[in-house]
């Protein structure tokens, strides 16, 4: 007598067999779908067909790219085969969907991000603050780019109290991940760093493969001081920006953003130094005020106390003299901070023909093609006067072809 | 910095850094302004204040950035190539 056995048994031991499959377990299905349907759970039920078959296939809500289903949407999907066993029914339980038509790099990606989305890689709790006042900054990118060039710039004019490092990586090719990891680790150790920049200019998703590669995104979570990641354009997303403390959306933001700005600062130290003038003359008047009035009253009060009275005369001149020294003295040393906070400003690089550009929307200073877009308003700020102005084209200039 | 002056507030503040140096100004400034001082606390004050102003506003117009390499294996590959293509320039004989 054969054994025989009940249909849950059965059911059992198909999906379990079928879960044993390894091909079946992790792969790749292109189809079109059909008679989608999305209840309150949040989550999709569809089939996936070609001419000659049909999967049912199931995609729990969170999962990526859900937003690709759509009945008749030529679909690529990756998931695992399964049974449901109340049903009977074969399934897919798919975790990615992509529209057909997407390259292998684009599906690699969507699946490296899901795993280290999993890991908790991206966390927005993890993401470090970035320290005010940085002692060392270390920028991992290529020695001979514009971006190494550009940083420099921009942190020599907003904050040259700092220390910047350079940490030489190739920034595309075959070499680059594991080069790039490397002067990561390397950056966040040494010492005094306080904050790290991983940058590269613009280019292609194969150009800017580097940098979604799962050895740089660890050695970004792994990197001892927070790393600000600027990468690609503006609307380039890769895997070192999502792992990154914060991104950038360009190299030279990256660096504005790591440093506080110098003429602020000055500005900060002139007030100060006008805040404490106004304060020691007000108390310095106060008390001559206060002597003054006990002298009068120690006149009135008791004639014959000569000695302290002369006392009190010595204590009201030299209090007189003390504020005068001290008002002749500070109002030159404000002058002179006044006169450093102007050497920072712009006004003189204004006059020379030079102009500045601020998005109307938002005031942001436009120094790159990439922070404009046709259409928008931007103010023209000259050394007498303002121009307000429309964008009408945008275009890669010189400076990033260097 | 050669004058007395200067190197007395060296040895005043010397120590600090440029973040300590902001914040001791941040807080002489709170300080003289909530009152409430002896003059000779105030006047004191009032000089440290000022000295601090003075040490940040100059230590902001007289810094120069400082770039260093941190060595990678990027870094080291590329200079070993800069200076076996120098060897290699042909030496007049």
């Amino acid at each position: 007598m054969p054994p025989i056995y009940s249909v849950s048994q059965i059911s059992s031991y198909t999906r379990e067999t079928l879960e044993r499959d390894s091909l079946l377990q992790d792969m790749w299905v292109s189809g079109e779908v059909a008679n989608l349907a999305r209840p309150g759970s949040g989550h999709s039920y569809f089939s996936l067909r070609d001419s000659k078959a049909t999967l049912r296939c199931v995609m729990f809500r969170n999962s990526r790219g859900a937003d690709h289903l759509d009945n008749g949407a030529a679909i690529i999907l990756h998931g695992r085969i399964s049974i449901y066993e109340q049903r009977g029914d074969l399934q897919i339980i798919a975790d990615i969907a992509q529209p057909e038509g997407v390259g292998e790099l684009q599906l690699k990606l969507e699946q490296l991000k899901m795993k280290l989305e999993q890991e908790g890689l991206f966390e927005q709790s993890r993401k470090r603050a970035l320290p005010r006042f940085p002692k060392k900054i270390a920028v991992v990118t290529s020695p001979s780019g514009s971006v190494w060039h550009d940083i420099q710039n921009v942190i020599r004019r907003r904050y040259p109290l700092v220390e910047l490092a350079l940490a030489p990586a190739p920034v595309q090719g075959e070499d680059a991940a594991p080069a790039i990891a490397e002067a990561l680790n390397a950056a966040g150790s040494e010492p005094d760093v306080g904050i790290v920049i991983v940058a590269r200019g613009g280019g292609s998703l194969e150009d800017l493969w580097a940098f979604n590669e799962e050895e740089v995104a660890r050695a970004i979570y792994a990197c001892a001081a927070p790393v600000v990641s600027a990468v690609g354009h503006e609307t380039d997303y890769t895997i070192a920006d999502l792992v990154a403390d914060l991104r950038a959306p360009t190299p030279s933001a990256a660096a504005e953003l790591t440093v506080p700005d110098r003429a602020e600062l000055m500005a900060f130290a002139v007030g100060a130094a006008q805040s404490l003038n106004a304060d020691i003359s007000r108390q310095l008047a106060a008390s001559i005020d206060a002597t003054r009035q006990l002298d009068r009253r120690l006149q009135g009060a008791v004639p014959d106390l000569d000695r302290m009275r002369l006392h009190i005369d010595d204590r009201l001149t030299s209090a007189r003299r003390l504020l005068r020294h001290m008002l002749t003295l500070n109002s030159e040393r404000a002058q002179g901070l006044k006169l450093r906070l102007d050497s920072l400003s712009p006004r003189d690089t204004l006059r020379r023909g030079y102009a500045i550009v601020q998005r109307r929307s938002d005031g942001g200073v436009v120094s790159e093609h990439t922070q404009v877009d046709g259409g928008d308003v931007v103010d023209i700020t000259l050394t007498r006067g303002m121009i307000e102005a429309k964008v009408t084209s945008t275009e890669q200039g010189q400076r990033e072809q260097r | 910095m050669t004058d007395t002056n200067a190197n007395e507030r060296n040895k005043e503040f010397g120590e600090l850094t440029f973040e300590q140096a902001l914040e001791r100004l941040d807080s002489t400034v709170h300080a003289l302004e909530s009152g409430g001082l002896s003059l000779e606390e105030a006047t004191r004050l009032y000089e440290e204040g000022i000295n601090l102003a003075r040490m940040c506003s100059e230590a902001l117009a007289s810094a120069e950035l400082r770039i260093t390499r941190i060595r990678t294996a990027h870094g080291e590959q590329m200079r070993f190539l800069a200076e076996s293509a120098s060897d290699y320039e042909p030496t007049p004989c």
